[in-house]
């Protein structure tokens, strides 16, 4: 039994728990190899790099690297990539899905369009198909499809040990900012539900999350990040990708004439706007456009949102807490942003 | 009652996460240190934030913070 705090799981896993910045680590040991799932954000390789030596170096055996498996095609999760490869030799197996992405390094696709992470590029020695069964640390694995947070993404679940490696698809508390959704992409939202509803018939005792600690309550993480997924389909936005790629200046915007019309309705909704909407469409709109800029990388949009999703909303919801800039929000957009609401439900 | 896992002690990262010699530039930990935080029992993890905080007063004098950890 280990400690009361922390989730059981086999001595064959260990892991290296990290920054919002970077992913988690994975160790899985199997006699004299190892594998790691995920390597972390590119900024962060060299101090990845060390830890995975000296863990390697403090296990019974001294295992060497055998192979990365990458979760999802993020920089904080195949930032390391490279540099682990560099190291160890070790081979990189990446979800089936980011294969065409990798092999031709298409960094829009792969969201790293930052010339320091384009330097990174790695060469990949297998994939996985979702449904495929694998083996890590001594344990028999299936590769499960998660598309929501990255469309591609794989999760990976051990029945025998009901242990799920999640990356990004499910965390303590939520879920990977659907990139889909913001930028428009219809089949986001829908995707992420039946990834939440896969994973919620999985037999699971402990989830390795991509983010934050270990965690047993897996019933409480799934029914918080479906009470997120509510509220984002809750969103009138989200039914309308055009209308909400406008919002976050993708698209350039509508003479403001038919809003200010509609302003007349704008008390009632007031009354009914939830905290956080303001700030957090506000916010991506901001973040999206410095990202087009390319001075926002990928990881950042992820972190702030993960702030934004604090339980308690109220205490970073305030806008110039966010650095939205007051001017940038016209009397238009204001409108638009008290009429988005959680349908039929309040926000908790 | 079980407290939520590994909610106990609060990890000390500041997403730096370089090595300066032994220590994270950024949090004070040793590669062991940050490598067995996950598997820390609560009280394993106070003693490594109680070197930390040593460690920092050690090598941050007050009123010099801000000349560490960027670059």
């Amino acid at each position: 039994m280990t400690e009361a705090t922390q989730p059981a799981l086999p001595d064959s896993i260990q892991v290296i728990e990290r920054g919002w910045l970077s992913s988690n680590n994975v160790l899985l040991f199997e006699g004299e190899s190892a594998t790691l799932v995920d390597a972390g954000y590119v900024g962060h390789a060299p101090q990845t790099v060390a830890l995975v030596k000296s863990a390697l170096a403090t296990r019974r055996g001294s295992p060497g690297l055998g192979r990365i498996i990458n979760t999802h095609s993020h920089s904080d999760h195949i930032g390391g990539n490279a540099a682990l490869q560099a190291e160890f030799g070790c081979r990189i197996v990446i979800p089936a899905g980011i294969e065409r992405m990798v092999a031709e390094w298409d960094t829009e696709a792969l969201l790293l369009d930052q010339a320091k992470q384009q330097g990174e590029r790695f060469a990949h020695d297998a994939v996985i198909e979702a449904g495929s069964e694998f083996e890590m640390g001594g344990l028999v694995w299936q590769a499960l499809a998660a598309p929501g947070h990255d469309m591609e993404a794989l999760i990976y679940h051990c029945a025998e040990r009901r242990i799920l490696i999640s990356g990004d698809a499910l965390w303590q508390d939520g879920f990977g900012i659907i990139f889909g959704e913001i930028m428009g992409a219809a089949d986001a939202l829908p995707a992420t539900r039946r990834t939440l509803e896969t994973i919620a018939r999985l037999g699971v005792d402990v989830v390795i999350p991509g983010h934050g600690a270990a965690f047993a309550d897996f019933d409480g993480a799934l029914a918080r990040a479906f009470r997120r997924l509510d509220s984002f389909e809750g969103r009138p936005d989200a039914r309308r990708p055009q209308r909400r790629a406008r919002l976050l200046h993708l698209q350039p915007a509508r003479p403001a004439a038919p809003a200010r019309r509609r302003a007349s309705r704008l008390p009632e909704k007031r009354a009914l706007l939830p905290p956080r909407q303001p700030a957090h469409a506000g916010f991506l709109r901001r973040r999206l456009r410095l990202l087009a800029l390319g001075r926002t990388p990928a990881f950042a949009l992820d972190r702030t949102a993960r702030r934004l999703d604090l339980p308690d909303h109220r205490a970073v919801a305030p806008a110039p807490t966010l650095g939205v800039i007051p001017s940038q929000m016209g009397i238009r957009s204001q409108f638009k942003f008290a009429g988005i609401r959680p349908s039929g439900r309040s926000s908790d | 009652v079980r407290a939520a896992a590994g909610a106990g002690v609060a990890s000390p990262c500041v997403n730096i996460c370089r090595m300066e010699g032994d220590h994270c530039a950024g949090c004070w930990r040793s590669l062991e240190e940050i490598a067995a935080w996950s598997r820390a029992s609560d009280e394993h993890k106070r003693l490594i934030l109680a070197a930390v905080a040593s460690r920092r007063q050690r090598h941050e004098p007050p009123g010099d913070r801000c000349r560490t950890g960027h670059d």
